[in-house]
């Protein structure tokens, strides 16, 4: 038994908090759900009859295709660059998570742009005297669609396979190896059923982004349910009848992730088994491994260089018809709320992880699933969720504003960036939550119970002990947290006080009126502010495992 | 012990920046002595817009806070901001929008010599609630090399088996294809309406996709012979920094449809006074300065738009348009039979 964790004192105090954080994360959910009513009313049938066969089968198509290959991309590239070592490895290794940096929405427009008629493809197989027929190069379909979730998602697959099959593959692989298994049977045999969970993790988040996404699926004219949601609010004026739908997929992915985690059969990987070592690649000389190289160098031009360059094209055409005077002021405060948003979060996670070590397994699991439901649904629903809880709770404390400024006006918070902060954090909460998670999970209970012997607190082992064991999970979180946010769109656009702009607000205002050249120059700034942010971590990826090689040799 | 601070430390620097953040705001009061402002929710995103509201201020000392969004979003936001919002005035780029702002009762009823001297009767909300500022009408382009322009004259005519697979037009959740149908709905019935779009989606030349801009391209690409789209769009594209983009547009000619009928479908943008403005004065000014012949001017020039007072100098390219007749009806219409076109389109299976 373990006395240290008697179920007595983790009493319901030590609960509270977490509780209580799980409340806030749901509030714009509670809201919504309030206004549901579950009548079926002449839109609904509607819905149902004309548009629901449709978008069903396009989410799914979309599903499937975009998972079978940002999974099969993501595994195979995450296992060439740790297996194998060849011309350039370091660089591609970490560029690869490059194309994670351009929205998804953008790639949509770039690709497009390139591949139509005017666009640099066909302008140029002109001037050469090939006529191609028309239409043969759109990408406007669910093939197409898939391509840009595919270039512009894979990073999430990629980045969590390969720190998995960095850390934790060297013993099966050169256990394969020594029986001398060729490179695909490893692949096939060891590889694809090792990675299988974190596989799904990575895929998992793939998912939530499609389905949720409103921008590549509108300008390509693809019928989903994301799309469905803003046709039936908007165009219909039916707002209950969206809430609804949103929250029938809200229920799906919640009741698909604990299928899942069922299906795992709660299997987690905890370290006492496995010693963590760093797999040793093995060199790849002569023609295979610039042949390997070459292929990852290609797949980069595709998904990261050919539309960056593309973009740079098109800013330095359409310059002088942008705006340029407010850009340092909107890229910093892109920056700094970015910033801000993403230590909150893992902040939170942080607590909730640790807070949640001693609960009941079942309602542990439950925490997680529930820090999950506002990445669920599209961020618009999310975003209106979010106004009817400021404003309420605006309403709840308009007494105590008047204590403090007589004169204050009502809406202080629902007018303020911390309604826009708090809807990020809800919004990419499930994120950083997952990333922090499996860093609590790799570690376990032991170290702190240990401390705790010697006389800690669990709050100070916590701080003193684990989470600098921890940071290179805490440090991917916050990565992928950051960037994401220097993405998002909808909740920007829809909370955002006066006189507030973001980079991708910029760019969706220049690319939602058709002039996609000049929306390049904002784009650029936000893949270049994520490329930085990138080279950091990797910098700090680099010390801190010179850390770990430290502690292992103690 | 030293984490511990260090912890605690970055705790609370996060609070004191969330805060910060948060009161850094700027102030959208209308107190005595303080700055002058209006507060504006608009969803016209163009950066003439900006400099208009920048002279604006410059005249009258009366500073624009403005929030961009999707209309139908800003009008959801204001909705829910009810009695308490700070935003004095909502813009948004289509009729459809304002009536529906309208009906919800998030606008106010103003009482401005200037906005009823200067804007037709036409172009204005007969009870005072909203004006139109400048207006796009959506025409029928085609391949001037192998069209013979003189065989359409009617949106009606692109049902015709002579062009099955060769119109293209644009998906139904946009904006511009619902108050073109809804004006349908309002001239020849619901089932006329919707056998028209019908007739349409058989003569597709493709799924819809893209943008007005993707269609016009798309025709001279050759995936098609006509297109439908707003003229803005086509002077974007003639004045585009891509030259490719500017030969596609020159390679297209114009037809302004039911010329002979019931006109040629025009939609607005515009704005209103809201309802629970608290600078109501100021964006009653905002609103007569954007109708002004100066700020008109600027409409038509820069931004390849029609401004909706007359006898302002048109651009080049509204020029080489000519003029052309508009549909007659009650532009409000366009906002109320919305929901219903949505209906239509999608039993007509036009994605």
């Amino acid at each position: 038994m373990n006395f240290l964790n008697d179920r007595k004192r983790v009493g319901v105090m030590r609960n509270l908090p977490a509780f209580f954080i799980i409340v806030l994360l749901m509030l714009p959910v509670l809201f919504l759900i309030l206004r549901l009513d579950f009548g079926f009313n002449e839109n609904w049938i509607h819905f149902k009859t004309y548009l629901l066969g449709d978008a069903a089968s396009n989410t799914a198509l979309l599903v499937i295709g975009t998972v079978l290959t940002s999974g099969t991309i993501g595994v195979l590239l995450a296992y060439g660059v740790t297996v194998y070592d060849f011309p350039f490895r370091r660089a591609i290794r970490w560029s690869l998570y490059l194309p994670l940096t351009i929205p998804p929405y953008i790639a949509a427009y770039v690709y497009s742009g390139m591949t139509s008629y005017t666009g640099v493809i066909q302008t140029t197989l002109r001037g050469w005297g090939i006529i191609l027929e028309p239409g043969s190069m759109s990408i406007s379909s669910i093939k197409g669609a898939v391509f840009i979730y595919t270039i512009t998602l894979y990073p999430y697959v990629y980045g969590i396979v390969r720190s998995f099959l960095e850390n934790h593959s060297a013993g099966f692989v050169e256990t394969a190896r020594l029986h001398g298994f060729k490179a695909w049977r490893i692949l096939f045999k060891v590889i694809f059923p090792l990675v299988r969970i974190p596989l799904i993790g990575g895929v998992t988040l793939v998912i939530m982004e499609v389905i949720s996404d409103y921008g590549v699926v509108k300008y390509f004219g693809i019928r989903t349910f994301s799309s469905s949601i803003f046709s039936l609010w908007f165009g219909m004026g039916d707002s209950g009848v969206a809430v609804k739908l949103s929250f029938y997929i809200m229920v799906a992915i919640i009741v698909f992730l604990a299928l899942e985690d069922l299906l795992r059969g709660g299997r987690r990987y905890g370290v006492s088994g496995m010693q963590p070592r760093r797999i040793e690649p093995v060199l790849l000389k002569g023609f295979k491994g610039k042949a390997l190289s070459m292929m990852m160098i290609s797949f980069l031009l595709i998904s990261f260089i050919v539309p960056v360059l593309q973009m740079i094209y098109w800013a330095t055409m359409s310059y002088e018809k942008v705006r340029l005077d407010n850009l340092s002021v909107i890229a910093f405060d892109s920056l700094f709320y970015s910033l801000l948003a993403a230590a909150i979060i893992i902040l939170i996670s942080i607590t909730l992880c640790h807070l949640q070590r001693w609960l009941n397994p079942n309602f542990k699991k439950a925490v997680g699933k529930l820090t999950q439901t506002g990445y669920a649904v599209p961020g618009a629903i999310i975003a209106i969720g979010t106004i009817m809880a400021f404003v309420s709770i605006d309403s709840t404390l308009y007494p105590l504003y008047k204590l403090i400024d007589p004169s204050t006006k009502k809406l202080v918070l629902s007018t303020s960036t911390i309604m826009l902060l708090f809807a990020f954090v809800i919004r990419y909460m499930s994120i950083g939550y997952n990333t922090v998670n499996s860093g609590f999970s790799k570690i376990g209970t032991g170290f702190n119970d240990t401390a705790r012997i010697m006389g800690k607190t669990p709050g100070r082992a916590l701080l003193q002990i684990e989470i600098p064991m921890m940071l290179n999970s805490l440090a991917s979180g916050f990565l992928l947290v950051f960037i994401d946010i220097m993405k998002e769109l909808p909740l920007t656009l829809l909370l955002r006080p006066f006189n507030f702009n973001t980079l991708a607000s910029r760019a969706y205002e220049y690319a939602n009126d058709e002039r996609i050249l000049e929306s390049s120059i904002p784009s650029l700034l936000i893949i270049v502010i994520c490329m930085v942010s990138i080279a950091v971590f990797v910098a700090i990826n680099r010390k801190s495992r010179k850390g770990d090689k430290f502690d292992v040799e103690n | 012990m030293k984490r511990l601070k260090v912890f605690l430390v970055a705790a609370l620097v996060l609070f004191v920046f969330t805060l910060a953040a948060g009161c850094t705001s700027p102030a959208t009061d209308n107190k005595s002595g303080e700055v002058k402002v209006v507060n504006l929710y608009t969803d016209r995103h163009y950066d003439t817009d900006d400099e208009l509201y920048a002279q604006f201020t410059e005249e009258t000392g009366i500073e624009v806070n403005v929030v961009k969004g999707k209309s139908d979003e800003l009008i959801e936001r204001l909705k829910t901001e009810g009695a308490d919002t700070e935003a004095d005035l909502l813009i948004t780029a289509d009729v459809g929008r304002l009536e529906r702002a309208k009906i919800e009762g998030l606008f106010q009823t103003v009482d401005s010599e200037i906005l009823v001297g200067n804007i037709p009767e036409k172009y204005r909300d007969p009870d005072g609630k909203w004006f139109g500022l400048t207006k796009r009408a959506r025409v029928i382009v085609y391949a001037k090399d192998r069209v013979d322009g003189t065989q359409i004259s009617t949106y009606e005519d692109l049902t015709k088996p002579a062009w099955k697979g060769k119109v293209l037009i644009r998906s139904s959740e946009n904006i511009y294809n619902q108050s073109l149908l809804a004006s349908f709905i309002e001239l020849n019935g619901y089932d006329q309406a919707k056998a028209w779009a019908e007739a349409m989606v058989v003569n597709f030349a493709r799924d819809p996709d893209g943008g007005d801009r993707d269609q016009a391209t798309a025709v001279v690409a050759g995936e098609g012979d006509v297109a439908v789209m707003n003229t803005y769009y086509l002077g974007q594209m003639l004045n585009s920094a891509n030259e490719e983009e500017v030969k596609v547009a020159q390679s297209l000619g114009v037809i302004f449809p039911d010329q002979g009928g019931d006109g040629t479908h025009v939609n607005i943008s515009g704005g209103g006074v809201v309802a629970n403005a608290k600078n109501t004065e100021n964006a009653k000014k905002l609103l007569e300065y954007l109708a002004s012949a100066k700020a008109q001017e600027s409409y038509a020039k820069a931004n390849y738009e029609y401004p909706v007072l007359e006898n302002i100098e048109l651009s080049d390219f509204l020029i080489s348009l000519g003029d052309f007749k508009e549909q007659s009806i009650a532009l409000s219409k366009l906002g109320e039979l919305n929901a219903e076109a949505v209906k239509a389109f999608n039993e007509a299976g036009w994605k």
